[in-house]
């Protein structure tokens, strides 16, 4: 017996299998070559809005033009340009997160720039510049830093007739304050998915997930610091005044514009995408410091923050070199970006432009001195190490919790867990480790 | 089934035979053709065979034998190095493929049997003498197949997600406790409804192609006989498109080995479902999230060898119930 599909499903077939080939003969050719035409730069980056910022760039430059391409997002940048390196289509110039950084330095993706960098030290917070600095080498052009803040709604506060919480004590008080009046509201949600937001919170409480003596690797994932804020968000979770679900997630979106999430741990570049997710709350948000553990001595981790590499695979090193240091330099581009983008600057001289002295994004209503709070809360981040394997850390993070948070399991096991699967990576790469 | 396919063949080759011994007679440089001429008739599917299933396949066992050093202090640098069955321990030492295999035989379990005789039932409905807007009918059940899986597992993912659920919406409006769609146990179902609303529609177009094959004059001798028409389905059509049950079958089977798009958007959303939930995410955490290509390489190689013996030997044992007759 044989079996005969409808012509109409065999012509359907056809059509599309045509029609894929033809895309792909179509797809765009390097456009350079010729001489005499300006040189192009391929430059791969996330931020929102990034093709306005590289518009200046193109009309002031009209020799050396760039190409931006969006479809690739924090969380890819490692496996995209690992699959590039092997392809052997590099784009000029990339967005990385710290996190990543090692990973692309290791894997001889992103470029030695000292030479053309060296001499720009005394103009980026000192922060910044030790997150791209390796072994007195730099690879990259910080863009930013990241000051933790907790953005809370104002209105619901008021509501409940609480103050935004300094202590995680307090923290903890108003996240029962609020399940209390309504099981279905929350003052925040524990995420799986957020591997970086833990990180942060465990590198608050003193953590030092990765660091580096005599040229070998401590790992200290699940040490007394980190369990010590696992502890804290079990508490919370088994009590059922937090929720659990991811963020990112259409349910989240609901639940920050809806006020059934009350707050929310971020960093200084979320009001844009408060605004995005939650339209219809501008105004009815404040940003703090994040809760603290000792009262009176604030200390915030890192959470996020993205530096500019120029790749081993550029045609045109000194123009993507010139190119990655005017974008986070420069006053023009530094302008579009907290226009755009909402960054804390790591250029010092960045920091006193106009943008960052008038008034907050309007999310956050009339509040006044929020990059004043920024510039304080940055001189008490402390200093972080990122490893060669944080998207391994992230990923386990979330299969870990995810696990214990559906199953009721223990939040200190499941950091062991990732420690354990770290450590074997790191072993297995050829690490020492201590 | 395989002397169908010899038989032309052989009856397309004499003649060129033919040809050769004729020409053979005339010249003496013909002697390369007869050699020649089959190679070229059937070089562009093997240039494309080659070039795109065994050149991958071949790299990718490549790589499962390799894998990443760092040398030198601090970050180091790193390269590749051959490193032996080491990716190959490592993967059946793990735990992980095995939970993905066990996870992903409940899925299986589920979703397959769903969509055969869901497919079926559609099918024969169809067929049946008496029903209307066949054709719309079949065209609405067939257009979920058209949808993207990742699409559909999105949209599906609005539907289940508890905040904005319509379908607990509804539970809370009539006053009932609403079902939690992707717990622990229901996430397993919550994937398999996906994949069974997205491949019904194709199943059931074989299904119902193949009754529309049959010859009219069984049905008639049947009716005649007293056959009413749910008899009719049952013990005249149904046995008489066998092989196109088997065929679907094993689309399911083969489509449940390869789940990957449906569990990997819904991870996005939900505790329930881990990077390792099925083999196939599995690979692609290894892959593209953790940065272990050649761990992934060597998992997907003990994944196509596990699935080539289990469709092979399947294949063997349906062969001879189904087309045992026709050969």
């Amino acid at each position: 017996m044989r079996i005969h599909l409808p012509r109409t499903a065999a012509l359907l077939v056809a059509g599309a299998v045509t029609a894929s080939m033809l895309a792909a003969c179509a797809s765009p050719q390097d456009a350079e070559a010729e001489s005499g035409a300006p040189v192009v730069l391929r430059y791969w980056s996330w931020a929102p809005n990034i093709g306005a910022i590289v518009d200046v760039w193109n009309e002031a430059n009209p020799d050396i033009q760039v190409e931006v391409n969006t479809s690739t997002g924090a969380a890819d940048i490692v496996a995209k340009l690992s699959a590039a390196k092997e392809a052997g289509t590099l784009p000029d110039v990339s967005n990385t997160t710290y996190e990543n950084l090692p990973n692309l330095i290791v894997n001889d993706i992103a470029a030695d720039i000292t030479e053309a960098f060296e001499s720009y030290e005394e103009q980026i917070a000192p922060a910044a510049w030790n997150l791209t600095t390796f072994d007195g080498a730099n690879y990259a052009v910080p863009q930013g830093t990241s000051p933790q803040f907790l953005f809370y709604r104002t209105d619901i506060f008021a509501e409940h007739g609480l103050e935004a919480p300094t202590t995680w004590d307090q923290y903890a008080d108003a996240a029962r304050v609020i399940n209390a009046a309504d099981p279905s509201k929350y003052l925040a949600t524990f995420p799986a998915n957020d591997g970086q937001l833990f990180a942060a919170l465990s590198q608050q409480a003193g953590a030092q997930w990765w660091s580096q003596s005599d040229g070998g690797w401590t790992l200290d994932i699940d040490g007394p610091q980190s369990t010590q804020v696992a502890e804290y968000w079990q508490g919370l979770v088994d009590e059922g005044v937090v929720a659990t679900f991811k963020t990112w997630t259409p349910e989240w979106q609901a639940a920050i514009a809806d006020g059934t999430l009350a707050s929310w741990l971020s960093a200084v570049w979320a009001p844009p995408l408060i605004a995005q997710n939650a339209p219809g709350t501008e105004g009815d948000w404040a940003a703090v410091r994040i809760p603290q553990w000792t009262e009176g001595a604030p200390v915030s981790g890192v959470l996020g923050g993205s530096a500019t590499v120029v790749t081993t695979g550029t045609r045109y090193p000194d123009e993507a070199r010139e190119f990655a240091i005017w974008l986070n330099n420069s006053e023009d581009a530094l302008t579009a970006y907290i226009e755009n983008a909402s960054i804390w600057p790591a250029n010092l001289a960045g920091r006193e432009l106009p943008g960052l002295k008038g008034a907050a994004p309007a999310v956050l209503g009339d509040q006044d001195g929020y990059y004043d709070l920024a510039a304080e809360i940055d001189e008490e981040t402390v200093v972080v190490t990122w490893g060669p394997n944080v998207a391994n850390a992230y990923s386990e993070f979330n299969d870990a919790f995810s696990e214990a948070i559906t199953s009721g399991g223990s939040f200190t096991d499941a950091l062991a867990r990732v420690q354990e699967v770290v450590a074997a990576d790191m072993s297995r790469q050829g690490y020492t480790l201590d | 089934m395989a002397s169908q396919i010899t038989e032309p063949h052989t009856t397309d080759t004499s003649p060129s035979s033919t040809l050769t011994r004729s020409r053979t007679s005339h010249g003496r440089r013909t002697s390369l053709e007869p050699r020649l001429a089959p190679w070229l008739f059937v070089a562009p599917a093997l240039l494309l065979a080659a070039g795109l299933l065994a050149a991958p396949l071949l790299y990718t066992l490549w790589l499962s034998f390799q894998g990443r050093r760092v040398t030198g202090s601090g970050l180091g640098v790193s390269s590749q190095v051959f490193v032996g069955v080491e990716n190959y321990a490592r993967t059946l030492a793990s735990g992980a493929l095995l939970g993905g295999i066990g996870r992903m035989l409940v899925y299986a379990l589920i979703a397959v049997p769903v969509t055969m005789l869901l497919a079926l039932l559609f099918a024969l409905l169809l067929d049946h003498a008496s029903t209307r807007f066949g054709r719309f009918s079949r065209i609405s059940i067939f257009v979920p197949y058209a949808v993207p899986g990742v699409i559909a597992a999105l949209m599906w993912g609005f539907m289940y997600l508890p905040g904005v659920s319509p379908i607990r919406a509804a539970f809370i409006a009539l006053g009932m406790s609403p079902p939690d769609l992707m717990g622990q146990g229901s996430i397993f179902f919550a994937i398999a409804n996906i994949t069974i609303w997205g491949t019904v529609g194709f199943n059931m177009v074989i299904l119902y192609t193949s009754l529309r094959g049959l010859p009219a004059e069984l049905f008639e001798a049947a009716r005649i006989d007293g056959c009413n028409e749910r008899q009719l389905a049952l013990r005249i059509k149904l046995p008489l498109i066998v092989p196109g049950i088997i065929l679907t079958g094993l689309f399911a089977i083969i489509g449940a080995l390869q789940v990957f798009s449906e569990p990997n958007t819904i991870m996005t959303l939900t505790n329930s479902i881990g990077s390792d939930w099925v083999p196939m995410m599995l690979v692609y955490r290894d892959a593209f999230v953790t940065n272990d290509l050649y761990g992934a390489s060597a998992t997907a190689v003990v994944i196509t060898l596990i699935t080539l013996v289990a469709s092979l030997g399947m294949l063997k044992i349906l062969q001879k119930r189904a087309f045992g007759e026709d050969s």
